[in-house]
């Protein structure tokens, strides 16, 4: 819940600015003290020369496959090296994946540990489980609308659980109903639905990432609930109801340093919260206006929340950036010891990035959004492991400059 | 933050809409919306514009809420005239679906203590989720009758499909101060929360229920 503070109304003589002043708070050299997490950008490529957003984004398990999606129903899938950074492989066309128009992608997951099975959902309510090798949709999943059924069609997102046994759904609101949907992934078949914890758009679903049988849902409805699905029913399955009291964007799950489950959120307005999970009791919330802060820049009606990911520390940082011009701005502030700390800047980000991926082991992130760039941003001195091995990271383009020793 | 919208034409707009509800009296208390209308916005690959604000004065007077207290709480609610219940009074109602039912639609919103609000879904189930009114923390820590003030000044909005969105900042019988500052607050907090701000909004404008609307940009 946001409370603003009144600035003076301007009297009819005033002039208004076209665009919002917007800033540092500091001056660049006070800015490169403070975020001493240095991220070099190693590659990145543009997937569009139309306005197209890249709204999905995902990596396989061993970080060697990206796979992105666009507002065109677009799938493009991506190796990731060390030596090559983002070397496009393939691309499902749109209508490949989903011939309607105004059904865009709302989600992607790799099926399981390995980079040849993708799903791909779209808001149709159709889940796909496309192979990459033989460029062919292997699977699909709906849920079968009986005669005069009311039950809402549209999807907002999907999840897939750690053992890949598990596929659910999150539905848009229709007429007060709003649906999880769960499918057997083995089996390939609906197993069955909720349809009382929730009354908005579930924007995100998140199962457990070591648990095969706890979920966590969110909504415009600014309820997190989390399950245990080996319950038989939801009224029993239902565990923990957090209610943030705005419209919730995203949820991610952490670890924290003592091996408790955390769950941190993003708001629609931009607010940051952190909960923890087993009671639902709250751990901290930021407000735009102090996070805004915490990144050094002016402008709060600039920022805007990106993701939250954890690091390996047993910490997390939240990635934000800012609507001013092209959205350049990119930073990142950590969470620790109850303060939101200045974490990494990245130089270079040329557009207002929507979707990011984390991988704590190597510190590589990859971002996406729409200026429809896909983005890899290496940690200096860090390690871009492939699947045959760490290698030495060395950025593409720089030429290292060494003194002659004579 | 500037605003595009001057003093004057607020308490014009504002005025307008006042005087035409005192014309044609109702037998209800007739809400004052800010309607929005946005351009450069795509539904489908823009932010969701979604979310809650707290406004200065209380929009929605009559609106009931009932506390759900441990001890501490259910005490100062009944010297406050509150409505509450307690954990006992919850366990009577045995996670019985249409009595939860009927519960949600016997307030507005609810409170509940940090020690009861964990127990909700195992001592009513889904029922208040549903409703959508699954209750706010209320803690020890900040005052009950503030919180309830926060409450009942606070309201959601939400866009969906069409690029317009209706918010309820008052009613009728308040004083146009009140009513401007609420208008403005709305105003300065949904357009910071655009991508490009102003250049988002195609239009502004206040009705009250039965009214016609005021344009204020």
């Amino acid at each position: 819940m946001s409370c603003v503070d009144d600035a003076p109304l301007p009297s009819s003589d005033d002039e208004s600015e076209q665009v919002l002043e917007d800033s540092d708070t500091c001056t660049p050299f006070e800015l490169e003290q403070h975020f001493l997490h240095k991220y070099r950008l190693f590659d990145e490529t543009a997937l569009s020369l139309k306005k197209e957003y890249i709204l999905s984004l995902e990596k396989d398990d061993s970080l060697s496959r990206l796979a992105a999606g666009l507002t065109d129903t677009s799938v493009h899938i991506f190796d990731i090296s060390s030596e090559r950074g983002l070397q496009q492989l393939e691309q499902i066309s749109p209508f490949q994946v989903a011939p309607q128009k105004d059904n865009p992608i709302c989600g992607l997951r790799y099926m399981d540990e390995t980079p040849n099975t993708l799903l791909i959902g779209t808001k149709d309510g159709l889940v796909r489980l496309f192979d990459l090798r033989t460029q062919k949709e292997q699977a699909r999943f709906e849920r079968d609308t009986g005669k005069g059924e009311q039950a809402p069609k549209f999807i907002s997102s999907f999840d897939r659980n750690c053992n890949s046994r598990l596929l659910c759904t999150g539905t848009e609101e229709v007429c007060s109903n709003v649906y999880l949907v769960f499918y057997d992934l083995r089996e390939r078949r609906h197993m069955g639905d909720y349809f009382d914890c929730h009354q908005g758009d579930v924007t995100s679903l998140r199962f457990h990432p070591q648990n095969p049988d706890t979920l966590a849902s969110a909504s415009t409805d600014g309820l997190i609930n989390t399950f245990d699905l080996k319950e038989a029913n939801e009224d029993d399955a239902l565990q923990i109801t957090i209610n943030t009291e705005s419209s919730v964007h995203k949820i991610n799950w952490h670890r924290n340093v003592y091996d408790k489950d955390i769950l941190s959120c993003i708001t629609h307005t931009n607010d940051f919260k952190i909960y923890e999970s087993e009671e639902g009791d709250s751990i901290d919330e930021f407000d735009r206006d102090k996070i805004t802060e915490a990144i050094k820049r002016t402008t709060e009606a600039n920022c805007n929340l990106i993701d939250a990911h954890s690091l390996s520390d047993g910490n997390l940082f939240l990635l934000t950036g800012s609507n001013l011009n092209k959205g350049e701005i990119m930073r990142s502030v950590k969470y620790e010891s109850k303060k939101l700390l200045p974490y990494a800047n990245f130089d270079g980000n040329k557009q207002i990035v929507r979707e990011s991926v984390f991988d704590s082991k190597s510190n590589v992130l990859l971002t996406a959004g729409e200026g429809s760039i896909v983005t890899l941003w290496t940690a200096q001195d860090n390690v871009l492991s492939t699947s045959s091995g760490a290698n030495k990271l060395k950025a593409k383009k720089s030429k290292s400059h060494k003194a002659n020793p004579y | 933050m500037a605003s595009k919208v001057s003093r004057d034409t607020l308490y014009e707009s504002v005025n307008g809409v006042l005087d035409f509800s005192k014309k044609k009296k109702r037998g209800f208390l007739e809400t004052v919306e800010l309607q929005i209308g946005l351009k450069n916005y795509d539904p489908q690959k823009d932010k969701r514009f979604s979310g809650t604000v707290k406004l200065k004065h209380i929009p929605r007077p009559k609106m009931k809420v009932c506390v759900l207290g441990d001890q501490q709480h259910c005490d100062e609610a009944k010297a406050n005239n509150v409505e509450c219940m307690d954990a006992e009074a919850l366990k009577k109602l045995n996670k019985n679906k249409k009595l939860v039912k009927k519960l949600a639609k016997s307030y507005d919103a609810f409170l509940a203590s940090e020690s009861l609000i964990k127990q909700i879904p195992r001592l009513l189930g889904p029922g208040l989720n549903k409703a959508g009114k699954f209750p706010g923390l209320l803690s020890h820590q900040e005052s009950m009758m503030g919180k309830i003030e926060e409450v009942k000044s606070t309201i959601k909005f939400q866009m969906k499909k069409v690029l317009c969105l209706s918010v309820a900042v008052g009613h009728v019988n308040m004083e146009p101060d009140e009513l401007v500052q609420n208008i403005h607050l709305s105003i300065n907090f949904l357009v910071s929360l655009l991508k490009k701000n102003w250049q988002n909004v195609r239009s502004l404008h206040i009705k009250s229920s039965m009214g016609p609307p005021q344009r204020l940009y």
